[in-house]
């Protein structure tokens, strides 16, 4: 049985961002409200500038709110602590980012075990996983190679692989297609699609691209700070 | 996959960005160690002169201006193994004539040591055979053969101050034949590391000259028959510590009375024993000891006169009660003879004057009378008065009256014929008899208080007496008492700790290349900024990542400090090479040897590894902090400039206000204050400085301050982009130009105002010292017409008690620096050398709390004997004990470095037997005269003098070659500082090498893209430059007046050339470096 819950909603969230000595502090988002539930896949969508990252920053708790609450699978975030953050990053959120930033010394392997490095060493399990998520995402002949030896697609679909190795609720993507090619950000659109429904994955992805977007379950858009 | 597997992938990786930061950490370490391993070589290079200067001595005895029987050393048995050796130690002054009979050569200071075959026992000789020595032959050791220019066979001549029992400063002490002559054949030039030939009781900058003749030989030369003067000690089986212990108590048992000089005479026909002493009186401890029940105190009057009748040249005896038997004169009564009474034609009643000399400090004599009244008359002579006469020299032994040769004023005319028949009758038998009390009050002296000590023949017995004299007298109150020289000799402990010395000297060297170090390794991190926020991203901890970051440091700061120690004795042999040549002024004359302990390379290790890891915390410790989205971003950590600036403003307003008070409130302080207050206040300067740098660089990153008018202008704004850095650069160029300024600035000029009074060289023209002391005043007619020292001479004379050399050329621990007395008084009137601390020489005049107030040159006092002003340090006397010296005022850069100065007064006090005046310093208006005349007329005293320019020069050598040395190696860093700047110009400009390209595109040529990175890092070198220069200059205003010193011009010439020079090259080939190449590719890249 699926818990009704929700699992993210922010209530009346703000961030502004302080300016020059005497210039008006700068509004990215202004009272934003937001639920998103579990298993479901958003696209958050807008012109530049209309904070979208931002947004998706206040999720993933590298950002905090200069207003509202924000609350991920009933605990309210606001009232944890780095560490804690850090903990829930590392377990209940998987990250996409643009660019792959792949540790370039480590092997595809070794990168996508990376996460579990931080509050122990990787298990056999891990590992387990990791090959077939691997394997599932067709870099299973490339397990000892490092992230030179990739091309684009194949360093971003490791990163996909990395942000999920911890089995996260949430996959929080800020335009990972945006690097790529449109044939290469197709089959990653597709990937993403296909890891929300088999890993029971709640997905948001920041995109500027209309058929990510268009794959997602439902589409936010922003203006000026405030959903559209 | 594990955190150690991490680690280990990314040093593999990040191998080649991690080199800079290998190379800082070696650098460090290998400064470090190698400054360590000095230390060691300090250490070894003390320990090995210590074995050539003790061989095996373990304990010895050594005295100053007193004599033992040499047989004292059979006395002592100290086990099976052991050996004790008498010695003879005298001060020699000596000369090499050519074939034509004029001196070719001289050496001064020499000691001329008598020996016997015992000696050889503590050499570590080859074959254990020793050399050969006969009698008129010397074993030299290889400096005086250097010195003299002798060789086996070679004639050579030196001359002693004549030994003597009684001191020549005594009343009645003769003061002529000062001097012997010898004439020596060498027999051998001997080894120093199996012959002792550099043998020496106490440690010195240099070996000693040294002179070695067989004991016997001395002894007759000098007329001291089976006398000696030290006493060597070694057993096998004791420690240096116990050996003198047991030593010690063997001495109590066996040491005999003529061993201090003191001898029992009985005469059973006059019922008498007698306890005298050939240094004529006895001194109160010895009287106290003996505990007789007669005393008397024997002198000589130059005139008894009553009314017009006079008697000349008589002795006169203070006797104790029931010296005489039924009459007792008291108070100023006399019972004087019948032979008087009928030459003065006095009686019961009548007043007689006695008109006697009392001695002065430097044998001026003063005539004084006093009247007594005749209490009783006695017959001429009564059994045992003869021998109340003690043995005066020159009188004793004179078969007529007419030719005595006392030590006092002698007019022979004055000598009649009934004088003369007196004393060949009666010889020395007093004529009057005053009682003991009033003969003291009047003629006892710092020698002694009595003459004679005698006991009643029928009444008890030699032995008896001698038992209970050396049941309550301790030998070692007149210095009979072993030492330990060995213990502290061995350790190797020096005056000052030169590992810790040498890690101060390159200090900022080790600083320079930290920073570097670090520069270097944030920069790797920063190219890593991305990925360390992925990892924060996804749920590393700040501090998780912080540890991953610093385990790495960990290992670059592990490997680097290992090969850093292993370079650190290439770094040592160097500084090693260096002091034993160019830096050699750093350590006087010693030669010093390379040794590396084990335990000292892992020390050196180990700091280098501490600092190392330290500073790379330092700079990885923010980074961890930033938020992960702005790394991921690639973006600097960066604060908030706006109330980083005003913070930073506010901090530069606090420290430059405070300079600025610190400097108004220093400005009447004195020395070290003023010194340190002003230094601290330059300080204060450069921290506002760096402040002020910092809220600027903020300014103008957040787009104020320059203006975007010129390519200048843009450059200048770039240097806000990165304020770290440019804040690090602008830091290490201004902490080293502040440094090396401030520094440069205690170079001492010894010629600046040398005819000063206030000069370090007192105004003086020469420095002399003398082999044998000087017992005249040289400032009074009489003293000249003496020493037939033509024409005028002004000058001051010290006496001296002979110590350790504890002046700056000495590495050696002190603890017995050398004693100088001197007539505070003279230094007064002449306004003579300057204070650091303390208010003046009036202050020697001012005992506290009973310790002897003491002056030390700075230097001394706080590197050698480590004392500060009002400290009180305990010095050996004379009686064996020790008496408390206070040290009252310290010197600024003066000649009389190495030496404590006590008031004369005070010194006859502890060292009554101490004669003469041996140090003298020599006011001239035509030097060349002065020391020719000088040096003639003292030519048998081995006076040797020293122009004072010349003293000085060679003491502020050594402070000018640390300086140098500091320099030498802050050059070296600030070589490291700009190559940073280097670094910064080549990490900024790859950095921004897209940015720098679209200029390019828009129609910039090359060269002005140079000018524009020139502009913006050659400002950063102007702050630095700017910043260090005005503190320094604060720091060092009030030394500017000091004597010898000044402002360092050609100093500041050549750092502010040498940075600017350096500066720009780095600048300039970090820059092309950057800029090669096409830098539209980079564009494209972008």
């Amino acid at each position: 049985m699926t818990d009704p819950s929700p699992l993210l909603k922010l209530e009346n969230v703000s961030r502004e961002f302080p300016s020059a000595e005497g210039d008006q502090p700068l509004h990215v988002l202004r009272g934003l409200s937001l639920e998103v539930a579990r298993g479901e896949s958003v696209a958050v969508v807008g012109p530049s500038g209309c904070g979208k990252s931002t947004l998706l920053n206040l999720i993933g708790t590298l950002d905090q709110p200069t207003g509202g609450t924000l609350t991920f699978d009933g605990r309210e975030l606001g009232g944890l602590d780095d560490t804690e953050l850090a903990a829930l990053r590392n377990r209940e959120m998987g990250f996409i980012f643009q660019s792959h930033h792949l540790l370039p010394q480590c092997t595809v392997m070794e990168n996508v075990l990376v996460p579990t490095l931080a509050h122990r060493s990787a298990t056999p399990d891990d590992e387990a996983r990791a090959r077939r998520l691997l394997e599932r995402v067709g870099l299973g002949e490339r397990l000892a190679h490092r992230p030179g030896q990739l091309s684009g697609g194949e360093r971003q679909r490791a990163a996909v692989v990395r942000a999920l190795i911890n089995e996260p609720q949430l996959l929080l993507a800020d335009e990972p297609t945006g690097a790529l090619d449109e044939a290469t950000a197709d089959k990653l659109g597709q990937l993403l699609v296909e890891l929300n429904a088999e890993e029971n994955l709640t997905l948001i992805t920041v995109t500027h691209s209309p058929d990510l977007a268009a794959r997602m379950a439902r589409t936010v858009k922003l203006a000026e700070g405030q959903i559209a | 996959m594990t955190r150690l597997g991490l680690i280990l992938a990314s040093l593999r990786h990040h191998a080649r960005a991690h080199v800079g930061t290998l190379l800082g950490a070696v650098v460090a370490a290998a400064v470090l160690t190698g400054s360590l391993v000095v230390g060691d070589s300090v250490k070894r290079t003390l320990q090995d002169q210590a074995k050539q200067r003790l061989g095996h001595v373990q304990a010895a005895v050594e005295l100053h201006d007193r004599f033992f029987r040499d047989d004292l050393a059979a006395r002592l048995n100290l086990g099976d193994q052991s050996a004790v050796a008498p010695i003879l130690r005298l001060n020699a002054a000596g000369y090499r004539e050519n074939e034509n009979g004029q001196v070719a050569a001289r050496a001064n200071n020499i000691q001329l040591i008598g020996i016997n075959d015992t000696f050889w026992r503590f050499a570590y000789l080859k074959a254990n055979r020793p050399p050969a020595l006969e009698e008129g032959e010397a074993l030299i050791n290889p400096r005086l053969a250097k010195q003299l220019g002798l060789k086996a066979g070679d004639e050579f001549r030196l001359r002693i101050a004549k030994p003597s029992v009684l001191p020549r400063d005594a009343p009645l002490s003769v003061a002529e034949d000062l001097t012997v002559r010898l004439r020596l054949t060498v027999a051998k030039e001997i080894s120093p590391d199996s012959e002792l030939a550099n043998f020496n009781l106490r440690p010195g900058a240099t070996a000693p000259y040294n002179v070695f003749v067989p004991l016997s030989w001395l002894q007759e030369e000098a007329e001291l028959p089976e006398r000696a003067n030290g006493l060597l000690a070694w057993a096998a089986q004791s420690t240096p510590e116990q050996l003198a212990a047991q030593a010690n108590a063997q001495l109590q048992d066996v040491w005999q009375l003529a061993d201090a000089e003191l001898e029992l005479l009985e005469n059973e026909e006059d019922d008498v024993i007698d306890l005298r002493t050939d240094r004529i009186f006895l001194d109160a401890q010895t009287l106290k000891a003996a505990n007789g029940p007669l005393t008397a105190l024997t002198y000589i009057a130059n005139n008894l006169h009553h009314g017009t009748n006079a008697t000349p040249y008589s002795m006169i005896t203070g006797v104790s009660s029931n010296f005489l038997g039924h009459i007792t004169p008291t108070g100023d009564n006399m019972v004087i003879t019948e032979w008087l009474a009928n030459d003065l034609q006095v009686k019961s009643g009548d007043q007689i004057t006695v008109d006697y000399y009392v001695l002065g400090l430097n044998r001026q004599l003063e005539e004084r009378p006093h009247t007594f009244t005749v209490s009783g008359i006695l017959d001429t002579e009564q059994p045992g008065w003869r021998e109340l006469m003690p043995n005066f020299p020159g009188i004793v032994d004179r078969d007529n009256l007419r030719d005595w040769n006392p030590g006092i004023d002698f007019d022979s005319g004055r000598v009649r014929d009934q004088d003369e028949d007196y004393w060949k009758k009666h010889r020395g038998t007093p004529k009057a008899f005053i009682a003991l009390e009033t003969g003291q009050k009047l003629w006892a002296n710092r020698y002694g208080e009595a003459t004679t000590m005698r006991f009643r023949f029928n009444a008890t017995n030699r032995n008896e007496i001698e038992a209970a004299i050396r049941e309550k007298f301790d030998p070692a109150q007149i210095g009979l008492r072993f030492r330990d020289v060995r213990t502290e000799a061995v350790t190797g402990d020096s005056a000052n700790d030169f590992g810790g010395l040498f890690i101060g000297l390159s200090f900022f060297l080790v600083l320079a290349a930290l920073i570097l170090m670090g520069l270097l390794f944030v920069f790797g991190v920063e190219q890593r900024a991305p990925q360390i926020g992925t990892l924060l991203a996804i749920g590393f901890t700040g501090k998780t990542v912080r540890n991953l970051l610093l385990a790495e440091g960990f290992v670059l700061a592990l490997l680097g400090a290992g090969l850093g120690a292993w370079a650190g004795l290439g770094y040592t042999r160097v500084l090693v090479d260096l002091l034993n040549s160019d830096w050699g002024g750093a350590i006087g004359k010693g030669n010093i040897i390379y040794e590396a302990q084990p335990q000292t390379i892992v020390y050196g290790m180990i700091s280098g590894l501490a600092v190392a890891l330290f500073t790379i915390w330092l700079t990885v410790r923010k980074l961890a902090q930033t938020q992960a989205i702005t790394l991921i971003q690639g973006a600097p950590a960066t604060t908030d400039t706006t109330r980083a600036g005003r913070k930073a403003l506010l901090t530069a307003v606090v420290c430059a206000a405070g300079a600025i008070g610190l400097g108004l409130a220093m400005k009447d302080a004195q020395g070290q204050m003023k010194a340190g207050g002003f230094f601290g206040a330059g300080m204060l300067m450069l921290v506002s400085c760096l402040c002020v740098c910092h809220a600027w660089l903020g300014k103008m990153a957040t787009g104020g301050g320059a203006s975007f008018a010129t390519l200048g202008a843009m450059g200048w704004r770039g240097s806000a982009r990165r304020r770290g850095r440019s804040l690090a650069c602008i830091g290490l160029l201004a902490c080293g130009v502040f440094l090396l300024v401030a520094v440069g600035a205690f170079r001492l000029d010894p010629n600046d105002g040398a005819q000063e009074r206030w000069s370090g060289t007192g105004g003086f023209a020469f420095f002399g010292q003398s082999d044998v002391p000087v017992l005249y005043d040289l400032n009074t007619e009489k003293g000249r017409d003496e020493m037939a020292v033509n024409g005028d001479v002004s000058l001051v004379q010290m006496r001296v008690r002979e110590g350790d050399d504890a002046s700056c050329l000495n590495l050696n621990q002190t603890r017995e620096p050398r004693l100088l007395g001197v007539d505070p008084q003279q230094l007064i009137d002449r306004e003579a050398f300057t204070f650091a601390k303390g208010e003046g020489w009036g202050l020697l005049n001012e005992p506290e709390d009973g310790a002897v107030p003491a002056v030390v040159d700075m230097n001394t006092g706080m590197w050698a004997l480590h004392v500060k002003v009002g400290e009180v340090m305990d010095y050996p006397n004379e009686a064996g004990g020790t008496f408390p010296i206070r040290i009252v005022g310290f010197l600024a850069n003066s000649m009389l470095q190495g030496d404590l100065i006590i008031s004369e007064q005070n010194f006859v006090k502890q060292f009554p037997s101490a004669s003469g005046y041996r140090a003298f310093l020599i006011d001239s208006d035509d030097p060349q005269a002065t020391e020719e005349e000088l040096s003639f007329a003292l030519e048998d005293y081995g006076l040797e003098l020293t122009p004072a320019t010349r003293r000085l020069a060679e003491f502020s050598q050594v402070q000018n070659t640390y300086l140098d040395i500091f320099q030498a190696l802050g050059g070296l860093a600030l070589l490291l500082g700009s190559i940073g700047l280097g670094v910064v110009v080549l990490r900024n400009v790859l950095e921004r090498r897209g940015e720098l390209a679209l200029l390019q595109a828009v129609g910039f040529r090359k060269g002005s893209l140079h000018w524009l990175v020139l502009a913006e890092h050659g400002g950063l070198l102007a702050l630095g430059l700017v910043g260090g220069v005005v503190s320094a200059l604060l720091a060092v205003a009030p030394s500017l007046t000091g004597p010898g010193q000044g402002l360092p011009v050609d100093l500041l010439k050549w750092i502010i050339g040498g940075i600017l020079v350096s500066g720009i090259f780095w600048t300039w080939l970090a820059s092309v470096a950057a800029l090669r190449g096409r830098m539209l590719t980079a564009l494209r890249s972008e």
